[in-house]
């Protein structure tokens, strides 16, 4: 019968013959990871390191930014937002002009005035900056339980009233309408531009509008039963596409939470190892596992690239992940072992077994790599660096599993029975 | 032929329709039993909060109040003492007597009366109480929960759909808004303690333009049991507008730390103006702090009641006469303002003071990209796998694919059963799902050819292929899962979306491989006759 193959099956290599060579170059990058690690340390992401991140859209009348823009207006922010070492990227969302803005570490935290400010700060930068472009501003307000019926005449009175001393034109308000055009009830939308002259004025009016909106119109309707639905400017000017705020404690319990989570996970695998196997095996499982997850670490932080939750994530799953390619082989090992090899040596046992388990090894890799680099290219910036991770720790984690696990599994099977024969000899 | 095998996989097939028809078609029912899967706030856009509690200050708080206990009670029981007071460096009570025969007296009614307290002696003529480890931990619990109600009263006020509030540790508080609108409203809503105080400034208590000549009697320190507050200042923004004076005097003041009235027995807070028509907020209180209130003020006129709010002082007005229930902050407040004190002081004070620790938010937006980024690299990803399955395998690469299709139908259906929240790191984790489920089926299917290549028929290399292949499987899943159980206890909210996914993942794609494919090619081999495409 013949099959469509990617490795014959008559195939030999001696990879256990390169056992030692294969341990010598994996202890070099082992320790180059960790020289990296401590000498350059990680990139922590904001959480870890505490700070703010901002995802922020400009559209319409800000369409036109730029990154170079956006750099000088975060350069000379206003003095209640001391912010130092602000980074801004781009953002990728196509057809989308977004930039991250970044100020991480607890320094930033501290500089704003400990928590309380920092908890204004997302807000705040969110309307200096529409307050910079917008030119005009649609607010989306919701009435719930009014103590009067709402009339659209009532509303656009209410607003006339408030808005007849602000530097503001073309007031208008209207039903608010859902997706499928239907009047949504108690709801309306206020909008209003920019006048020709008076920009400053009129800038000022834009950022004070959706505050006093709500009080006015609860004037004629009931106290607190005005909510603002959402807020935008023009065509949307500045959008905020996300926050992230993550105080110092947090950042510093999440690090502790991340590093016992590895630990335990691999306690956890050996344990497991241990008992389906024996202790003999589980030493190579576990230093396979650790071989991949810090040359993967190591690689982050040579790159410079940012440890976040996700990322940790993605090195957890790595030590599933080469386990799961371990214990196969170790499997293969036992098996063969006990029937097919029982009367061979030990290495050239361990070698056919790892032959025999080569196409699944790379058939299984090149899989979970198609669906690794599918994420990497279309799932989007946020699960980038997950993906990046992935990929990397997977082709390590495919030569571990051939080069590192079984072979040391062998010389702790060789070291064991040396001693045993040794006993043996002198009694 | 009655193949039990048969019957588990249509169950489990209808059941993973049943639980993701919701999901697919954006359809639910009340009669369908089940729901669409619950998305994480950062698929669907929302808020997520956590909250610090400085649960200490409840202690802090407590053992103020039990130093003005100590002395009414002394003085009730005819004992005498110097002093009782709550000792900041020691974080105890302390109490002070002018000998020895005295302290010797108040020990022996404390010990026999005050049990929540460890007593001992600090130099000649102290006692020093502190307090029992769970009598701390109960009152720390008890600040945790009373936070907890009342910021759920205020996220009730708030009128946001289907929060969740929820305690994590000793002292965080977690409030999950999806879809909030105007995060900069919610988290000062949530956030401020909106603790209300009323203190005298009499004797000591003093007021000043600036801390230094506050304190030049005291030789610039805080006198115990006093403390140094700060004025109020409206952050209104018309007040940047030339022309308007800010009515607010932006003084110091000296009080007592321990009030004279709290907002703890207040009952209504509505807005309302003050003399120069700005908004302000009228509050009430219940009969027993009408009662109090009214005892103080009648007593003390012509003195000067300051209004404290979380820590400032709002005003600060000369008692003209005896007030009962009724009072009014005022603080040149923007309608707004007023209209959210208002509401914060209706839905009650929180014990103790909390901080933001953290905060997300997702807009709209950028949930929807993931959605569509992740539904896209699903499937191209399961695209390529599927093509490749099928012309690696053959026609028992069929029966691989039919088992990955049925794997990501059960993840699926298994989120919606067990009311699991699909996030964007879940997403990610059903990809990877998805290229380590084609695993067990790899290793199966090399099985089989192996033993084809040993000359067995393919009936029996399918049984011995599976037979062998089963602990391999259940082996190799069985440590993922160990650090995916890891990840899950670790993890924050969107971690934990990646978890369950792909524990729910490694359990579905040990089903579909052990059980489902094997009735597959079971039936493909006993069709094939001598040969096996695969």
């Amino acid at each position: 019968m013949k099959f469509f193959e990617i490795v014959p099956p008559t195939v030999n290599i001696n990879f256990v013959g390169a056992r030692f060579m294969a341990l010598v170059i994996s202890g070099i990058a082992v320790i180059a990871a960790l020289v990296v690690i401590f000498a350059m340390g990680f990139n922590y992401g904001i959480d870890f390191a505490g700070g703010l991140e901002m995802r922020v859209e400009f559209t319409g009348t800000a369409g036109d930014v730029t990154i170079g823009d956006v750099r000088d207006i975060m350069n000379d922010l206003p003095e209640d937002m001391p912010l130092s070492g602000v980074q801004v990227n781009s953002f990728i969302i196509p057809g989308k002009n977004v930039y991250t803005i970044k100020a991480k570490g607890e320094e930033n935290v501290e500089r704003v005035g400990g928590d309380v400010a920092l908890q204004d700060l997302s807000t705040k930068l969110h309307y200096y900056l529409a307050s910079l472009y917008a030119d005009r501003i649609n607010v989306h307000i919701d009435l719930v339980q009014p103590k009067t019926p709402t009339s659209l005449a009532g509303v656009r009175q209410a607003v006339n009233e408030l808005t007849a001393t602000m530097a503001l034109s073309d007031v208008e308000v209207r039903e608010a309408r859902g997706d499928d055009d239907k009047i949504m009830p108690n709801q309306f939308v206020v909008s209003a531009k920019l006048p020709a002259g008076n920009v400053e004025q009129g800038r000022h009016a834009v950022y004070q509008l959706p505050l006093t909106l709500p009080p006015k119109i609860d004037e004629v309707y009931g106290e607190n039963v005005t909510n603002v639905e959402s807020v935008n400017h023009g065509e949307e000017a500045v959008n905020i596409v996300s926050t992230d705020m993550v105080g110092p404690r947090v950042g510093a319990t999440l690090r502790k939470k991340g590093l016992n989570a590895i630990l335990y996970a691999l306690i956890g695998i050996l344990v497991y190892v241990g008992w389906r196997f024996n202790f003999r095996y589980s030493p190579g499982g576990v230093v396979a596992l650790a071989h991949d997850v810090i040359i993967t670490a190591g690689i982050f932080a040579l790159l410079q690239r940012e440890i976040s939750l996700v990322v940790i994530a993605a090195l957890l799953t790595i030590a599933g992940y080469s386990i799961n390619d371990t214990i196969v082989v170790y499997d293969r090992i036992r098996e063969g072992l006990e029937k097919k090899y029982r009367n061979k040596p030990l290495d050239e046992a361990v070698n056919r077994s790892i032959n025999e388990t080569l196409s699944r090894t790379l058939l299984t890799s090149l899989t979970t790599l198609i669906v690794v680099i599918s994420l990497f290219v279309l799932g989007g910036e946020i699960l980038h660096d997950f993906a990046l991770a992935l990929l990397i720790g997977i082709l390590i984690g495919t030569y571990s599993s051939v080069f590192i696990a079984s072979p040391i599994y062998l010389v702790l099977e060789e070291w064991f029975s040396k001693r045993r024969r040794a006993k043996g000899a002198t009694r | 032929m009655k193949d039990k095998r048969v019957w588990a996989i249509v169950i489990v097939l209808i059941m993973c329709i049943v639980y993701m028809v919701p999901t697919v078609f954006d359809w639910e029912s009340e009669w369908w039993p089940a729901q669409k899967i619950n998305l994480g706030l950062d698929l669907q856009g929302g808020m997520h909060i956590v909250l610090a509690v400085d649960v200490d200050k409840a202690i802090k708080d407590e053992l103020g109040h039990d130093a003005e206990v100590v002395q009414s009670v002394f003085k009730d029981r005819k004992l005498a003492y110097e002093n009782a007071y709550y000792d900041a460096e020691l974080g105890t009570l302390r109490v002070d007597f002018a000998d020895a025969a005295a302290l010797d007296k108040g020990r022996e009614y404390l010990a026999a009366e005050w049990n929540d307290f460890e007593i001992s002696s600090v130099g000649d003529l102290s006692l020093s109480l502190t307090m029992k480890e769970d009598v701390v931990r109960y009152i720390r619990q008890n600040a945790l929960q009373q936070a907890v109600e009342t910021i759920s009263n205020r996220v009730d006020e708030f009128n946001v759909r289907e929060p969740e509030i929820y305690t994590q540790g000793a002292d965080q508080i977690v409030v999950r808004l999806p879809g909030v609108v105007d995060p900069a409203r919610a988290k000062k809503l949530i956030g401020q303690t909106a603790r209300l105080e009323f203190k005298l400034i009499t004797e000591k208590a003093r007021v000043a333009m600036n801390e230094q000549e506050l304190l030049a009697p005291y030789g610039g320190k805080e006198p115990a049991g006093y403390k140094v507050y700060k004025s109020y200042e409206s952050n209104k923004t018309t007040d940047r507008q030339p022309g308007r004076t800010n009515r607010t005097f932006t003084g110091v003041y000296l009080m007592r730390i321990t009030p004279e009235i709290t907002g703890a027995n207040l009952i209504d807070a509505r807005v309302g103006y003050d003399q120069y028509q700005s908004p302000a907020v009228n509050f009430t209180f219940n009969d027993e702090g009408a009662r109090q209130f009214a005892e103080i003020t009648g007593t003390h006129i012509g003195k000067q009641l300051a209004i404290i709010l979380d820590d400032k002082v709002y005003s600060a007005p000369r008692i003209q006469s005896r007030i009962a229930g009724r009072g009014q902050i005022t603080g040149d407040f923007t309608r707004q303002d007023a209209l959210d004190l208002a509401l914060v002081l209706r839905a009650g004070a929180l014990p103790v003071p909390i901080r933001i620790d953290e905060e997300r938010t997702v807009g709209a937006t950028l949930g929807s990209d993931s959605i569509a980024k992740g539904r896209m690299s699903i499937i191209v990803g399961g695209v390529f796998v599927l093509l490749f399955m099928m012309f690696y395998y053959r026609k028992v690469g069929v029966a691989a694919v039919t088992a990955l299709i049925l794997n990501v139908m059960m993840i699926l259906g298994g989120l919606a059963l067990f009311g699991a929240t699909l996030t964007l790191p879940g997403i990610a984790g059903m990809i990877l799902t998805i290229g380590m489920a084609v695993d067990a089926n790899v290793i199966i299917n090399e099985r089989v050819r192996e033993e084809l290549r040993n000359g067995k028929t393919p009936i029996s290399a399918v049984a011995t292929g599976y037979a062998r292949a089963t602990w391999t499987i259940l082996d190799a899943n069985i440590t993922t899962l160990v650090a995916a159980v890891v990840l899950y206890n670790f993890g924050t909210g969107a971690i934990k979306g990646f978890a369950v996914t792909l524990t729910i993942g490694l359990i579905a794609s040990v089903f579909t491989a052990i059980i489902v494919t094997r009735v597959i090619v079971e039936r493909i081999a006993m069709r094939g006759g001598d040969r096996l495409s695969i």
